[in-house]
């Protein structure tokens, strides 16, 4: 029987009065044949302020612009209170032992496939990195090979800039997260705040095996900026049909410029780890911000 | 070190358990720090466990947590925090 119910909801404030974003519900059977039924509900947003007057608080906002890190900060003290009766699972390549390697090992299917699929190793491989889970899957089978592999970390508004969240182009050594690697941070050592265009790279830490990797000078990480992102989005959108994540944007940004340096007989392998349909939205707000500076 | 561990051998040898307290530095002011310190010392405390603010305490609970934000958000730098700890 799966009798267990399982129900997400996600607001825009914590009073009771909150305007709803989903009501998201799974039944399901915890010891086997997994979700059964599953049901989500997205009001709209304008019929609760406009209709019921359902609140929207700015806190609530400014958390879900920076929920990444704050959920993970979130989920980790209830883990480490609970520990008894908690499974911690993160969905990227980073945390403490051994859960950075479980998630290579789980993602590692990627360059695995590559592999198959090429029948040769390709002279370049592009992923894009924020905690670096499908970078580190692509890379990770290609490692003891000739390939060059590049990671794409989010230059956001310019490196220069300090709104990025590139620490393994621009930050230093540090722990967080239960790991040590390279983290966005002042010279006290506190944890600064990231920009990205796109919210899967935005976490000012990275996966410390792609620490390890940088410092063994095996993998090389460059960053991009959201302009070069959106440009790259576009291109492939219109080129190919296929409307990329912009999390993957970043990868294919980077494969743009390289490949104008590399023959027409050589290879180049891109992960497209999302699609881009969720990004819609801020493509168009970014172009039309574009358009109104110009 | 060995400050602690003469604390603890005296505290053994005289049969007592050892009160240690910990407070946040800069929480809420600098000033407040120094005069928490001098009461808990008048308390009796044996030893202070003095917390550096991080911007992430994740392996602490709520109240430190808030402790830790606030200090920063009052600007406590790490050249602060040794001027607390040179004071006391």
């Amino acid at each position: 029987m799966a009798n267990d119910v399982m129900i997400d909801m996600e607001t825009l404030s914590t009073q009771p009065n909150c305007v709803i974003l989903t009501i998201g519900a799974v039944r399901f059977d915890p010891k086997g044949s997994g979700v059964v039924e599953r049901l989500e509900i997205r009001p709209t947003i304008d019929e609760q302020t406009e209709e019921f007057d359902r609140h929207i608080d700015p806190e609530t906002l400014e958390w879900w612009g920076k929920q990444s890190e704050d959920a993970i900060n979130e989920a980790m003290r209830d883990w480490i209170t609970n520990v008894d009766s908690t499974y911690y699972l993160l969905g990227s390549a980073v945390g403490p032992h051994p859960y950075p390697l479980m998630v290579r090992d789980f993602q590692a299917v990627i360059g695995t496939e590559i592999k198959k699929q090429m029948k040769k190793i390709p002279n370049a491989v592009i992923a894009c990195v924020g905690g670096g889970s499908n970078a580190i899957g692509t890379f990770y089978p290609l490692i003891d090979t000739n390939a060059k592999i590049i990671g794409i970390e989010a230059g956001g508004k310019g490196i220069k800039t300090k709104l990025h969240s590139a620490p393994l182009t621009a930050g230093k050594k540090g722990v967080l997260h239960g790991m040590m690697t390279y983290l966005m941070q002042d010279k006290d050592g506190q944890i600064s705040e990231t920009h990205s265009i796109s919210a899967g790279l935005d976490y000012p830490g990275v996966g410390p095996e792609h620490a390890y990797l940088k410092d063994k000078n095996r993998v090389e990480y460059k960053a991009v900026t959201d302009d070069e992102v959106i440009n790259a989005f576009l291109i492939l959108t219109k080129t190919e049909g296929i409307i990329p994540a912009l999390e993957s944007a970043h990868a294919i940004a980077y494969a743009i410029k390289i490949s104008k340096k590399m023959k027409k007989t050589e290879s180049i392998v891109v992960t497209l780890s999302g699609r881009g349909d969720k990004d819609i939205d801020i493509v168009k707000e970014y172009l039309a911000n574009v358009k109104n500076t110009r | 070190m060995s400050r602690i561990r003469d604390k603890f051998n005296q505290l053994r040898s005289n049969n007592e358990a050892a009160l240690i307290s910990y407070i946040m530095a800069g929480y809420p002011s600098e000033k407040a720090t120094l005069s928490a310190v001098r009461g808990l010392i008048r308390g009796g405390v044996d030893i202070i466990e003095l917390g550096f603010p991080f911007s992430d305490p994740i392996a602490d609970g709520p109240t430190i947590q808030m402790a830790s934000t606030e200090s920063l958000n009052n600007g406590t730098k790490i050249d602060d925090f040794f001027a607390i700890v040179h004071s006391i």
